[in-house]
């Protein structure tokens, strides 16, 4: 097995770097730029039943280290995602984690259904923690009932494993980590975004189109860190860690932390090669940090 | 399109909160035509987001920049030097897509403000169709008025500020109706006002070009932050340049 290698339930990664959902699409842009089988996977955009089409205008602004976004979950739909997203992405020699998003239960089971048995996709990533549409999303994220009443149910119709997305828009992440652990959930992907808002100094309304919208990047980077730290310490099943990461050295500090793998998001909207550059800089901040391998930093951690 | 450290040039200010910058590098070799852009980092933590500027003109392995200070970034842009780099993504968008269907036509550019900056090599490059034409160029006062002797050089400008320090007293609309309807090819860049009002103005026109503009993040058609209005299209990808008749405004 190699330095960077890891393995979790569903997903055997030739290094544990993956972009997030919803910063990288579905590869077709990044893929011209790259070759996507560099990546230890990819998690790709949400998909719903029915094409969303997203949140009206302005959608992105910056703030200190960091930018909102309220996209929407703007994506084709399942069908055409199925048809010829999913496909594209499976060309490449890396990991596919679909993320899953609905404004109903039932949106999300029957997503998960129809997926069981599509042999491209690795793992889904339950996406209940998005903070900018009306429905779904993050309400089901809130609630620990909700959140575990949800794995159960898409457990008990898709075979793929599991990996419930957390928000981190609750008084108590550990409380909901550990319902959807008991609930089934072959893994926690944390954190998702930070509700959050700028307001235009000339027109004196809030600058999304949305008004609200998910804080990501730099910025959030020392709150995804503490939560991965409290959950890891509180849950036996695996975490893919996210939240600011720009560099080898937040990802060596997001396993640290408790994460097994490591997704960046933002990084790629303003650095599209972050991903290749972090994988390669990985093995040389291991030796000067002492690491012998990924697996071996992931086992010698949460002795405390 | 590629990223880039690009070298600095020149980076002046040619008129009130207006600069401009010359850059060095590949990326202009892969310019495919006017209304292109480039997509610029600050070497600052705390500014991640690259900004999305509209290429004024580019030859061989130059290009050249126009950008008004409208925050930290731009402000952070102003201070850099001659020597120094500059990350660039490029060359990213749809642009004006000409062809020999202009031989001898009557043409009309619009350019409000900063706007008015990629409609230079449009000017440019209509210059081998022999066209007829007209420039409108809008200012809200005479400090901020740039590159008038240059766009004077290639057609015939009509220039128009706010308060009437310089040139016709009045908005660009006022210019528009000035000059009528009677053109075969618009081509509009500026604020989101003025796009409206050359697709109202002219919406019996089949040629009408709007450069359009939307805060961006990647820039590259992969995070969906840049739609038209009507969600259909993103504006760093499908456009920023698109047919008044397509688009939603």
């Amino acid at each position: 097995m190699s330095r960077l290698a890891v393995k979790l339930p569903g997903l055997d990664l030739k290094n544990p770097i993956m972009p997030a959902s919803g910063c990288f699409g579905f590869g077709e842009e990044f893929a011209e730029l790259y070759d996507l089988s560099l990546l230890g996977g990819v998690i790709a955009k949400a998909v719903t039943l029915d094409e969303r089409v997203g949140n009206p205008l302005p959608r992105v602004c910056e703030t200190s280290s960091g930018m909102l976004n309220a996209i929407g979950l703007k994506n084709p739909g399942f069908e055409e995602i199925v048809r010829e997203k999913y496909p594209f992405l499976s060309q490449f020699d890396t990991a596919i984690i679909a993320n899953v998003a609905g404004s109903s239960e039932d949106e999300y089971v029957e997503i998960c259904k129809r997926l069981s048995d599509n042999e491209m996709i690795d793992a889904i990533e339950l996406n209940i923690s998005c903070p900018n549409v009306d429905q779904g999303g993050m309400a089901f994220g809130t609630d620990p009932i909700v959140a575990a009443r949800l794995t159960a149910k898409v457990k008990a119709v898709c075979t793929k494993p599991i990996y419930v997305k957390l928000t981190p828009n609750v008084s108590d992440i550990v409380e909901i980590a550990k319902a959807v652990e008991e609930a089934g959930a072959d893994g926690i992907s944390m954190i998702n975004t930070l509700t959050a808002m700028r307001i235009d100094l000339h027109t004196r309304k809030p600058i999304l189109g949305n008004k609200t919208g998910g804080l990501s990047g730099a910025a959030i980077f020392p709150l995804a860190i503490r939560m991965i730290y409290e959950v890891s310490r509180n849950v036996k099943i695996p975490i893919i860690g996210m939240g600011g990461v720009s560099s080898a050295d937040d990802a060596l500090e997001m396993i640290m932390a408790g994460a097994s793998a490591v997704a960046v998001g933002t990084a790629n909207l303003y650095d599209p090669y972050i991903c290749p550059k972090i994988i390669e800089e990985l093995p040389k901040r291991m030796d000067e940090l002492g690491i012998e391998s990924i697996e071996s930093l992931i086992k010698g951690g949460k002795h405390d | 399109m590629l990223v880039e450290m690009m070298q600095i040039m020149s980076n002046e200010r040619i008129a009130k909160g207006t600069y401009e910058m010359v850059l060095a590098g590949e990326i202009p070799h892969l310019i495919e035509e006017s209304g292109q852009f480039i997509h610029i980092k600050l070497n600052d933590e705390s500014l991640p987001l690259r900004r999305p500027i509209s290429i004024a003109a580019y030859h061989e392995n130059e290009l050249r920049i126009l950008y008004k200070l409208v925050g930290k970034g731009t402000e952070k842009l102003s201070e850099l030097k001659k020597g120094d780099s500059l990350d660039v993504l490029g060359p990213l968008g749809n642009g004006f897509k000409l062809d020999n269907h202009l031989e001898n036509k009557k043409v009309l550019l619009v350019g409000a403000g900063i706007g008015i900056a990629p409609l230079y090599q449009l000017a440019c490059d209509l210059q081998k169709y022999q066209v007829d034409l007209d420039i409108i160029m809008s200012f809200k006062s005479k400090d901020e008025v740039y590159y008038l002797e240059e766009f004077k050089k290639l057609g015939n400008v009509y220039l128009s500020t706010d308060d009437g320090t310089c040139g016709k007293r009045g908005y660009c609309k006022d210019v528009i109706e000035d000059l009528g309807s009677d053109y075969d090819y618009v081509y509009a860049c500026g604020p989101l006002i003025v796009l409206k009002f050359v697709k109202e103005y002219f919406v019996d026109l089949d040629h009408v070009y709007l450069s359009l503009e939307q805060r961006m993040a990647c820039g590259m058609g992969a995070c969906y932050a840049c739609d038209t209005k009507d969600k259909k299209k993103r504006i760093c990808k499908d456009g920023p340049v698109f047919n008044g008749k397509e688009v939603s405004l």
